[in-house]
């Protein structure tokens, strides 16, 4: 479907086509990160991004297909052939939520451990891990054990430890989910820096768009055990083509089909009129509205009803949002509205409240799917 | 099982540090007090017993340095044994499936259940002279283990292994293999990572379970008396030489008692060198 799923080429770093059954659930997905690229996997809990990754760690058993880095086969199923290489073996770097730093260790030699392994010389690598310590920030806190560390710097340490193997592919697992939002920010730079200067070719899995704004070139959306959609961060963010890319971009989608009159129609009906982006699809064609939270109007009731691009619903939750209000709307779950609290104040929105929306069409991109 | 309560006694010893007295409900007291007299009582009826002027005389008497010299060395070299035999041992149980780890416990505790005299009887009868193994060793390289100085170190073993294989056990679970995978994401081979990662996590247990070997092995008496004998300077060690004078014809038994204290006090050093081993304070 994308540009990407072209013949693999000499600097493709993993290529992975497998699939993974998990009970009654089933991962089916095919990824190529290329060398020194960064890959954001998005996708909402339960979607088998974990699964994905733990399988191309070598963790979890797959079904059938092949894992390669390189060229070379790490996992193979399926056609009589059985091979999985273990772990130690692979050059698959792994950094997950919790640091999981050695705790009989001090940070450098935590850090100093990969290489080490690798039979480097004892001296050697602790005067690596000094350098990579100094790289994440941590200058001076060489002889701490983890017990004696923050959860950020804990996790600074981790990607030290990991960088320091010198993996041909660095798997992280939602890496800054379990530090505190100030730290999260304060890594985000950082691990995008040390990833970029190394040339290591990384999978983040997350379910922060920020994480894949900031760090990665390439995003992956992962739903039900599939990849949906795969492109350049922005591409696929400035475009969203499900109800979950777009409220990771924090913009509104609506799918119906192309009427005869040049608007979108919903399947109950709502009709809306807009920029159409890209060519024009035919009458009948599957096509998405988008629009920004913000573009939403509240409007007052009555005599709105057969008009285009406004509707009514029932209010769910007001929450507080940086632009206002947030008004999330009962049965529309994909749908959110920002409005101003002069306005909630004027019309007494509150929860179960059925208020009217507007949006002008100017602020509505059509686009077939 | 007798060895879940090993190993639950030290975890319990470090969650007290922790929680507070006024947590424990006061009906708990009396018991907990006669639990402790009937440990500790005992101890106190044999110091009441001793002949406390020829107590010195007794314990650097020949036959008594002889038999603590016998029983330092057999209980280091069974426990030594027990570490070499054991660690691996624990390693296989903590990392089996729930079915074999269950089999290969249950194995591994039988003799912590069974009487030592039980114990020796059936060493005897297979590294006897007409034993399973032991004939074959008698014709084939004139081996005969039966009261022999490794006859001792052989019972010690069999009734000290269990102790240890618990505890490290124990704490392999406790650590499990989080930190192992790790390692081996970062290209550690498993023996690195046994020895790096694997071992030094699981020290508090294994100094635990060492101690305890240690200490069982010392005090060893039914299956060494069977298997081994009670030959002066071979296979009498404390524990022999203690029911030796106990029981013997016209000598006065103040020596078996002035033995026991000696035999008391070598377990309070091991104890208290245990205490200052203890994982909460390691750290």
């Amino acid at each position: 479907m994308m540009a990407d799923s072209a013949v693999a080429n000499s600097t493709t770093t993993m290529d992975a086509r497998l699939r993974v059954r998990r009970g009654n659930f089933s991962v089916d997905a095919r990824l190529r990160v290329e060398h020194g690229e960064v890959l954001a996997l998005l996708g909402p809990n339960g979607s088998g991004k974990s699964t994905l990754l733990g399988a191309l760690a070598g963790l979890i058993p797959i079904e059938s297909g092949v894992v390669t880095v390189f060229g070379r086969v790490l996992t193979q199923r399926g056609g009589g052939t059985r091979l999985v290489v273990p772990p130690e073996h692979r050059g698959v770097g792994l950094l997950g939520q919790e640091p999981l730093l050695f705790p009989h260790l001090s940070a450098l030699d935590n850090v100093a451990f990969g290489p080490q392994s690798q039979g480097i010389a004892k001296v050697t690598a602790r005067c690596e891990a000094r350098e990579w310590l100094r790289a994440v920030e941590l200058e001076g806190l060489e002889d701490r054990r983890p017990a004696q560390l923050s959860g950020g710097q804990q996790q600074r340490v981790a990607l030290a430890r990991a960088l320091a193997a010198r993996p041909k592919v660095l798997l992280l697992d939602e890496p800054l989910a379990a530090v505190d939002v100030q730290t999260a920010s304060l890594l985000r730079p950082l691990l995008r820096d040390r990833l970029t200067q190394t040339e290591t070719t990384t999978i983040l899995v997350t379910h922060d768009v920020l994480d894949a704004i900031v760090v990665a070139d390439r995003v992956a959306i992962m739903q039900e055990g599939r990849i949906i959609e795969t492109g350049p961060t922005q591409r696929v963010l400035g475009a969203p083509s499900t109800p979950f890319v777009a409220a990771l971009a924090g913009v509104n989608l609506v799918t119906g089909v192309l009427a005869p009159d040049g608007s979108l129609k919903t399947t109950d009906g709502r009709r809306f009129f807009g920029r159409t982006l890209g060519d024009q699809p035919a009458t009948g064609a599957a096509v998405s509205a988008v629009f920004r939270p913000a573009a939403l109007r509240v409007a007052v009731a009555s005599g709105l009803g057969a008009e285009p691009n406004s509707w009514n619903a029932r209010v769910a939750a007001l929450e507080p949002s940086s632009g206002g209000i947030r008004i999330r709307l009962a049965g529309d779950p994909d749908i959110v509205a920002e409005v101003s609290p002069v306005d909630v104040a004027d019309h007494a929105i509150g929860v179960g409240s059925t208020v009217w929306f507007s949006v002008a069409e100017a602020d509505v991109v059509l686009r077939g799917n | 099982m007798t060895g879940d309560e090993v190993v639950g006694v030290s975890g319990a010893a470090v969650r007290a540090r922790t929680s507070s007295r006024s947590t424990i409900p006061r009906a708990l007291y009396v018991p907990a007090v006669i639990g402790l007299a009937l440990l500790v009582l005992p101890i106190i009826g044999l110091m009441s017993r001793a002949d406390w002027p020829s107590v010195p005389a007794a314990i650097v008497s020949p036959a008594a340095v002889s038999a603590l010299s016998l029983s330092l060395q057999t209980g280091v070299a069974a426990t030594v044994l027990c570490l070499i035999v054991g660690i691996p041992l624990a390693m296989l149980i903590a990392r089996s499936g729930p079915r074999v780890a269950g089999v290969l416990r249950t194995l591994t505790t039988l003799p912590l259940v069974m009487p030592p005299l039980v114990g020796g009887i059936a060493l005897l009868y297979l590294l006897g002279r007409n034993g399973l193994v032991g004939g074959f060793l008698d014709i084939a390289f004139g081996i005969r283990i039966p009261f022999t100085t490794a006859a001792v170190v052989i019972a010690q073993s069999f009734v000290a292994l269990p102790f240890l294989v618990i505890s490290v056990e124990g704490a392999l679970r406790t650590a499990g293999t989080r930190f192992e995978l790790v390692a081996a994401t970062l290209g550690a081979g498993r023996w690195t990572t046994f020895r790096r990662i694997t071992l030094p996590l699981v020290i508090p247990g294994l100094v635990a379970g060492t101690v305890l070997c240690f200490a069982r092995a010392l005090g060893e008496f039914g299956a060494t008396a069977l298997f081994a004998g009670n030959a002066e300077g071979v296979t009498r060690t404390m524990p022999l030489a203690i029911y030796t004078a106990f029981n013997g014809a016209g000598v006065s038994q103040d020596s078996a008692v002035a033995l026991s204290i000696l035999l008391v006090a070598v377990a309070i050093v091991i104890l208290l060198f245990m205490r200052s081993w203890r994982p909460d304070v390691a750290r």
